[in-house]
């Protein structure tokens, strides 16, 4: 039997260009519960990505507070925005983005966090403790997180499933010495964050790919996940995928057996 | 067994020479260069081939010859 469709009918559907890319589900983005971790500016452009992808039910974590200097990055901040909340910032302009979905914000330590009920978690964050954080939790309540970080004109984008290597397995002692350090430049329980470089380009770029590996995760195509981190270098252009052992020793893969 | 190979630090394009023995470690590794280059202030990973290294494998473990060429590439940390 033929199709037969209005005309102009297909571009009265918001995904209508999105559904031509056939093993895309769409209907599974709609329905997915999704934890973003960081309203920075990779979690603008997450967000923005997601909305646009048909994600409507986004969980936002951040606890800090917006300043002069996010604006050259983040898409939904505003001149008049100084000193509110990120996550409260992003929550509320980006209804308007697409109406319909749901951007919930907490404003908190993501370590404060006690649902894990989450289809997938996307990491925007700034320092090694706070991932290892969401890379322990995502992993025990078996939950795909594919984390993005930033500095310059450099990036990179890490995917972990439920079973193989995970971020710790890809860490040594450089980042233990690093998350030493920051801990110890404030001399008690809370952590130094420096002012790294940054940039939208790079930003967008990464941010990007993180939300077109939760496509394919909630697409049922993890076959065509990066295996298992990709690092870009945006003054060359140039994307690298490199694979990632399983580590025997990281505490993420503890198992009776392995005791 | 002493292996010397060649470590590429990806951010400025220069190289080392670095002689091991088979019981040091990717970490050793790392430690040195990083020590070389002044780098104590940031996270680096070790890429061999299409492999990123694990910290705990010994020079032996990755089958490190002479004149391998090891890259050493600044992990970002940023993301607010």
């Amino acid at each position: 039997m033929t199709l037969c469709v209005k005309a102009r009918e297909y571009d009265s559907d918001r995904f209508d260009r999105m559904r031509r890319i056939d093993w895309l589900d769409v209907d599974n983005f709609h329905k997915a519960k999704c934890l973003v971790v960081g309203a920075g500016a990779l979690g603008n452009e997450v967000v923005k990505c997601m909305l646009l992808a048909g994600f409507r039910n986004i969980t936002l974590v951040d606890m800090d507070e917006i300043v002069t200097s996010n604006l050259s990055r983040c898409v939904f901040f505003r001149e008049e925005d100084g000193g509110r909340k990120k996550a409260e910032a992003v929550a509320e302009r980006a209804s308007g983005l697409y109406p319909g979905s749901e951007v919930t914000p907490i404003v908190s330590k993501i370590q404060e966090l006690k649902e894990w009920d989450f289809d997938i978690v996307l990491g925007c964050l700034d320092n090694i403790s706070a991932r290892l954080h969401v890379n322990s939790h995502a992993r025990y309540h078996k939950i795909p997180y594919i984390d993005g970080a930033t500095d310059g004109f450099r990036g990179k984008v890490q995917v972990v499933l439920e079973d193989g290597p995970c971020l710790e397995c890809g860490m040594n002692g450089s980042h233990m010495s690093l998350m030493e350090k920051r801990f110890s430049c404030t001399g008690g329980g809370s952590i130094f964050i420096p002012k790294l470089a940054s940039e939208i380009t790079t930003t967008s770029v990464i941010a990007a790919v993180q939300v077109r590996e939760a496509m394919k995760i909630l697409s049922g195509r993890r076959e065509l996940c990066i295996k298992n981190v990709m690092y870009y270098d945006g003054q060359s252009g140039a994307t690298t995928d490199l694979e990632i052992s399983e580590d025997s020793g990281c505490p993420n893969h503890f198992t009776e057996e392995s005791k | 067994m002493t292996v010397r190979i060649t470590v590429v630090n990806t951010l400025s394009n220069s190289s080392i020479r670095m002689e091991l023995e088979s019981y040091e470690s990717v970490e050793d590794i790392i430690d040195t260069a990083a020590e070389y280059w002044g780098k104590d202030a940031g996270a680096y990973v070790l890429r061999k081939g299409s492999k990123l290294l694990s910290k705990r494998q010994s020079i032996d473990e990755i089958n490190l010859r002479d004149d391998d060429i090891i890259e050493m590439i600044p992990d970002p940390e940023g993301g607010a």
